[in-house]
This record gives C-alpha cells, structure tokens and sequence, in this order.
C-alpha cells in the first residue's frame, strides 16, 4: 500500500497524515466490499442523475468512507480519485467520513472507485438512511451558526460599551442613550436566536417540576437583558448588554467543543473496531451483496456458516445454531427451529441458513446496542450531576437572596436607582459559571487528551470511575502477556501426518478470537506456507463449535471428531503439563494426536506499569482462567504477592470474586481483551477493553485503548486524576469567588459592569483551569 | 456627534450582512469540515525536489 501512495506521487500524505494507516491486511478484508456499490438499488435510490447542462448525464452520489479518519486521508482519498478519467469531482470530509462524488458514467464506474479506494485501504460503502443524515448535519450546522451570532454580538456590543467604561466626560446623555439603544438593537435578536437552546432546556425542566443548570443561564441571561433594558428607558448609570452577549458566547463555545470532542471520540471508536461492518447476502427480491442498513423487511438472506446476522431475522431453514455470545454473554451455542427469530449480531455457528428480515435493519438489536452506547456517551457524569444539584441549590438561595433584597430595598423605600443595580451586580456577578462551564470544560479537556494519546472514553462517567480505582483486575493471556508473541511448541503424541495437523488446527482456529487459538492459527498459517501442498481432502468440518473457557470441537466430513483444547476438555492424562491439545478420533475418549506449549511473554511496559499503579495506591490482581502453576510464574515476574493471583478461575468465577471485592468497599476496574471477560468487565466500576478485542467488549467497556499495549492504562488513570484535581481547583475558586463577591454584592459595592467583569474573569479562570488538561 | 447615529446604522446593517453571508456559507457546507481544508492546502504544494506530476493509478 506504501508503494501505491509513493507512486502516486502522494508523499505528503506521510509527512502530513496525523493517525496510523490501515494494515496491509486490510485491504484483503476489505475486498468484498467492492460490490457493494453495484446493487441495483442503491444505485436506484442514492445515486443522482445530474439535469444535462453542457454534459450529459453525470451521476452524483455520497458515499461513507471506512477509515477515513483525518484531514492527509481526505485529501489522498481526493488526490487519487480525481486521477481515475471521467471523474467531475471528488471531496470528503475528514470530520463526517463522507465522500462527494461527481462523475460521467461513461467513462468510470462506482466499481473502480471502490476499487481504488481498497488498494489504499479505504472502503466506500452506500450511507444509511438519509434522513438521518440531513438531520444530524443539521444539528451541527445550527450549533455554529448560533455560536458565531453570540461571538459576533459579544464582540460588537462590547465596542459599543467601550465608550461608557472608558468614561469619556464629554458624552452628553442622547449620545450614550443612542449607544445603548444600538446594543439592545443587537442584543436582542442574538439573544432569540442564540439562546433559544437555554430557554428552551430551561422551560422543559420546568414544566416537569425540576431545576438544572440551563435554568439560572436563562434566569440570569433574561434578568441581565430586563435590567439593560430598565437602563436604557430609566438611564441609569450602566447597562449590562455586553455582559449578555459574552456570557453566551463562552457557554455556547464550551458546550460546541465537549459535543465536538464527543462526536470525534464516538467516530474513531467506530473506526477502529476491527473488522469492517459484515455484508449482507441478499437472495430476493433482488439478488446481491448489500450493506446491512439496506435490507428491507421481508427481504429473503442468506448466513453462510461463521457470519453475523446482519439484522434481526425470521429463521426459514429448518434448524440453526447460533453464537449469541457477543448479544448476551452467553457462550453456548443455542439451537433454533424454522420461524424462529433469530437477533442481529448472532454469529452462524452451523451450517448456512436462510432467513427472512423481520424487522427495519435500523431498529435492529445490534443497532439498538450501539444506540444504547451513544446514549450513555451522551449522559451527564456523577459529579455534573451533583453540580447540576448544587446549582439548583444555589439558583434557589440565589432567587431568594435577591428577592430578600428587594423586599428589604422596599420597605427601607429606597429610591429605584439605588436597589436595581444592586439586585442585578447580586444576579449577574454569582451566576454559578464555574460550575456551568468548567465542569464541561474540564470533562471534555480530558476526553481530547485521552483519546489523543490513544484512549477512547465512551462516557465522562469513565474519568469519574477512574480516579477513584481503588483495586486493578488484570488479565493474563492478551492482557499482561502477549500471545502474539508467545511461540508455539508441537508435541506430537501419536502419529499424524504434520500436513494434516496443520490444516486441521487452522481450521479450528479460524475466526477463532481467543488469543491462544489466534497463536496457533499464526503458527498453523506459517507451516502451511512454508509446506506448501494440497489441501488434505478430509478437512472440511461440517460443523465447529466453542465452548467456552475450555476449547473447540469440529465435526470433520469423515465422520471423525476433533477437539482442541485444555486437559479437561480433552480428556487428556492427568500428568501431562501442556497449554493445549488436540485429540482427534470417532470413540470416546478421542485419542490425544499432539499437545501445544505456549510460552507465555510478558509485554515489555507491563512491570513499569504495575510497579506504577501500586506507588499510586491502585492495587492490582491477577485473575486467570489459565493453570495455577503458570499464573504464578507470570505472577512471580511482575511482583504479585499470592493473595493477589489466581489460576483456574472461570469467567463466573471472576465475576464472584470482582463483585466481593466491590461489596467490601473497593472501587474495582478491569482490563481484559474481552473474550472470556465479558461478566467480569460488565460488573467492573471500570471496564477497559484492549486494542483488537471483541467486538461487544468494545461496545460496552467504559474505555478502549487504541494502541498495543498498556500504557494506554496509565495515562487513563493519570488524566482521571488530573482531572479531579482540577475539577476540584475549579469548584474551590467558584466558591471563594462566590464568598467574596455575593456580600460585596448586596452591600453595593459592586457595580453591575464590575460585576458583569468578575462574573467574565471567574469564567475564563476556570475555563483556562482547565485548558491546561490538553497540555 | 451627528454622524454617530449614522454610523451605528451603518454597523447595524454590516452586521445583518456578516450574519446573513456566515449563514450562506454554512449552508453550502464550508464549516462542515474544520480539518481536511487546512492540509488540503499544505499537501497540495508541490516541492520542486520532488518527482514530477503524480502519476495516476490504474
């Protein structure tokens, strides 16, 4: 793929590009993704026929690019497609992952530019629904626009104050009356406009009885303009228009980065989970391969055996069994009959099967499931809430405060101009902005830090959970060890031919996501590269299945049966050591042909790391399904003491001892690559899934480390961490602030421009506060 | 002093036009990407070092 870059002259790309690129292998994998494009009715329904204007007939189309990830792959994606002939136009963009096209049909097709696109690792595959699309661009769209009206009023009113606070002598009453009126002029409009998502929030809350932060914005931002506006009639001495707009302008700029920063981090967790989404084999009403968003109900599919169900089902074949796995947990394979309805994401363990969609792909479970995790992404972390509680308290004591003002200004009959300056200097100089801004300033801070250095955080929740660890469940095999790494040792214990065994392991291991079985699928790939022969004729399997935690069975077209696995699942001598075996036969037991020796390497960061985690206090475990005996060599090599390892341990059994941990008080995160982990990492406070796991263990773990390895680990707990410390800084200051200034306040020595300028210095002290997490 | 109610109506009516031509080129989607632009112009650049023209692919 390099080599393709070079020659097209796109050197730059490397210099520039900001991500990794894609793996060689990909673009084997993402070779069936070609003809998606080619569906008749994705061509009918999303492709345009340009009106013929000087040319005839362009074809214009958006499409979703896979992989596209920063601003060097939009413009290679570009730069190669506007070399294909008959190409009019080519633009993507690097923040949505979409791709314009614009091109004359008869002289290039969708087909070549799928094509090219592959060979530099990228997919193009046919957008989902375009509602969809439209509405959510929309969305963004908006956000900007009101941001830039509250940016553009901010800085223009606070030329028309500048007179007022400079102070010139000679400004005669109509003149400043004239500026003020321009400022409202101004004011108004942007405040309708811009703010219309404060009072709107604010008025929902409301109504359903309850009070949040948007309540004392839209409280202070209305009591702000009324009182400027009291000003301009009345003339007072100062008038707060400026403070308006640029209270607006910093709450909106913080909201826009923290949905910015989310969106960012929802997308390249999308990206980067490994396998590119599964097609769809149509069979009617219209034959094809399709992406699985274009199905429609009723539509007739087929599974072959070992693929996903691209959407829930309605089972025709008269016997199926299905992976729910990655669904439910559950590792056992369940067995359905014809009229069944099978859910979206079930792995086709059996033979192929037909089925008929029984339900819109876009409401499918598996869609539901990633909806769910966008949702919780989406969701207000413990502390916003607590402080969404305090201000609620504090908006309350605030009301009150100025009411009692009020009533105390009334009844000492103290004349107009003296009492409003003060009820307003009391309202604008507290409003509770620490809390507004820097919570989420601080949140998302963290999140663009994290997943800058290759942790992807689904929910400010996460950061939460993270600073408070108290206990660190670790994995071995794919966790603290390599597996890649570890080298495969045959010892055969009966005769076989090699060729045989060989082709036979790959078989069982393939698509097979256990680490252990992922090494021998390598070392089994390599032999058979270096031997190369035919394949043995009695090597299909007619059937495989998982168990889990204890290995693999095949049914092989023979009539013979293979098992790979433990001791106990094979049934193997007791005195034998061995990580794996395989025993192959027609009787039980099935005669022991060969055993495997994994040597077990430790990842080179793994000491540092925990040595690291034990002087921060976070105690860390080791909880394995593997033998007693190797755990503790592993152990042994990284300093665990013996209460803290454990061997033997089923995935159940490590959800017993995590969740006894967490009833004795502890706050207990896990890391794992997900497979066999799934209980565990789901009754973690913090679940952390490793680079490559599986796929629902992606989904649901509250972090996902991007890069190998696990230093990703440290720099999650340090930025949690830091991130309290600033949360904390930020909480104090306002409070301080809130202490000095409120009193102040009350007794008038606070005029409302000084207040509206304290209120703007609290602002940007804790916003800056929290700039500093991104350094 | 006189020409101050003058000028504000002027700024009023720049400030319509600002708002009025950010909105116009936010709907033909230039914000839509912040990121892709800003390389588009360091990378296409050609350096006088470098091979000539790219060649296409086939």
């Amino acid at each position: 793929m390099a080599q393709a870059i070079v020659q097209a002259g796109a050197q730059g790309y490397y210099q520039q590009r900001t991500v990794e690129g894609v793996e060689p292998q990909a673009i084997e994998r993402l070779a069936p993704w070609a003809q998606l494009l080619e569906d008749p009715a994705f061509q009918a329904r999303q492709v345009q026929v340009l009106p013929s204007g000087g040319r005839q007939g362009l074809r214009q189309t958006q499409l979703a690019i896979e992989g596209l990830r920063c601003g060097a792959c939009a413009w290679l994606i570009e730069r190669v497609l506007m070399g294909l002939p008959g190409m009019v136009s080519a633009q993507a963009n690097a923040t949505t992952a979409r791709l314009s096209l614009r091109w004359d049909p008869e002289q290039t097709s969708l087909r070549a530019v799928s094509e090219t696109l592959i060979r530099y690792g990228y997919a193009a595959l046919p957008l989902g629904s375009e509602a969809l699309e439209v509405s959510r661009r929309d969305a963004e769209r908006q956000a900007s626009r009101r941001l830039f009206v509250a940016g553009l009023a901010a800085a223009q009113v606070m030329m028309l104050a500048t007179p007022e606070y400079v102070g010139f002598d000679d400004l005669d009453p109509e003149t400043v009356a004239l500026l003020r009126l321009a400022s409202l002029l101004i004011t108004l409009p942007a405040l309708l406009y811009a703010g219309s998502s404060f009072y709107q929030s604010a008025w929902r809350v409301l109504s359903q009885g309850r009070l949040n932060m948007d309540v004392p914005i839209a409280i202070g931002l209305s009591l702000a303009l009324l009182g400027s506006i009291a000003g301009l009639v009345l003339s007072f001495e100062h008038v707060y228009f400026d403070s308006v707009g640029m209270f607006l302008f910093l709450v909106l700029g913080a909201r826009q980065i923290q949905s910015r920063v989310r969106r960012r981090t929802l997308a390249r967790r999308e990206s980067l989970s490994r396998d590119p989404p599964s097609l769809a084999h149509r069979i009617s009403p219209t034959p094809g391969t399709v992406a699985p968003w274009q199905l429609c109900v009723g539509d007739r599919i087929r599974v072959p055996s070992g693929e996903r169900l691209p959407a829930d089902a309605s089972l025709i074949s008269e016997r199926a069994e299905l992976d729910l796995s990655s669904l439910t947990g559950e590792q056992q394979p369940m067995t359905h009959a014809a009229g069944d309805h099978l859910p979206e994401g079930a792995i086709n363990v059996g033979a192929d099967l037909e089925a008929h969609v029984s339900s819109d792909p876009a409401s499918g479970t598996l869609t539901r499931l990633s909806q769910l995790a966008e949702e919780a992404a989406a969701q207000r972390p413990t502390w916003a809430l607590w402080a969404d509680r305090i201000a609620a308290i504090f908006t309350a004591l605030l009301l009150s405060l100025a009411s009692a003002v009020l009533a105390v200004s009334l009844w000492l009959g103290l004349p107009l101009e003296d009492w409003l300056p003060r009820l307003i200097a009391v309202l604008v100089v507290s409003c509770p902005c620490a809390l507004s801004i820097a919570g989420p300033a601080a949140y998302s801070a963290a999140l663009a830090r994290l997943l800058e250095r290759g942790v992807a955080v689904s929910t400010p929740q996460a950061i939460e959970s993270a600073w408070s660890l108290t206990d660190m469940v670790f994995d071995k095999t794919g966790t603290l060890t390599d597996p890649t790494q570890s080298e495969v040792k045959v010892h055969p214990m009966a005769a076989i031919d090699p060729i045989f065994l060989w082709h036979l392991i790959a078989a069982l291991t393939d698509l097979n996501r256990h680490p252990l079985s992922q090494a021998l699928h390598r070392a089994a790939h390599k032999q058979i590269e270096l031997n190369p022969t035919n394949t043995p004729t009695a090597l299909a399997l007619t059937s495989r299945q998982t168990h889990s935690a204890l290995g693999i069975e095949g049914l092989l077209s023979d009539g013979r049966i293979a098992r790979l696995g433990s001791g106990s699942f094979v049934q193997a001598p007791a005195h034998l050591q061995f990580n794996l075996y395989l025993a192959v036969g027609t009787q039980e037991p099935l005669p022991v042909v060969a055993a495997f020796d994994l040597e077990d390497s430790l990842r080179p960061e793994a000491p540092k790391l925990l040595h690291w985690l034990r002087a921060e206090g976070v105690e860390p475990h080791l909880l394995s399904g593997d033998r007693q005996s190797r755990v503790n060599r592993v152990g042994a090599m990284l300093n665990f003491r013996t209460p803290e390892q454990h061997g033997d341990m089923s995935p159940a059994r490590k959800q017993q001892w995590t969740s006894a941990l967490q009833q004795s008080g502890r706050r207990v995160g896990m890391i794992g690559d997900g497979i066999n982990d799934a209980p565990v990492l789901a009754t973690a406070d913090l679940s952390i899934a490793m680079v490559g796991a599986a796929p629902l263990a992606q989904q649901q773990a509250d972090c996902y480390l991007l890069r190998p390895g696990l230093s990703g680990l440290k720099t999650l707990i340090d930025t949690a961490r830091r991130t309290r410390r600033i949360l904390k800084q930020n909480l104090v200051w306002s409070v301080a602030y809130n202490l000095c200034a409120i009193p102040l306040a009350v007794a008038g020595f606070i005029s409302p421009i000084w207040a509206a300028a304290g209120m703007s210095a609290s602002s940007l002290v804790v916003m800056l506060n929290a700039s500093r997490l991104l350094r | 002093m006189e020409t101050l109610p003058l000028l504000i109506g002027i700024s009023l009516i720049v400030i319509g036009c600002v708002v009025w031509l950010f909105f116009r080129m936010s709907s033909s989607g230039q914000f839509d990407d912040l990121e892709a632009p800003a390389r588009r112009i360091l990378l296409d650049d050609d350096r006088p070092e470098q091979p000539p023209p790219p060649k296409k692919p086939q």
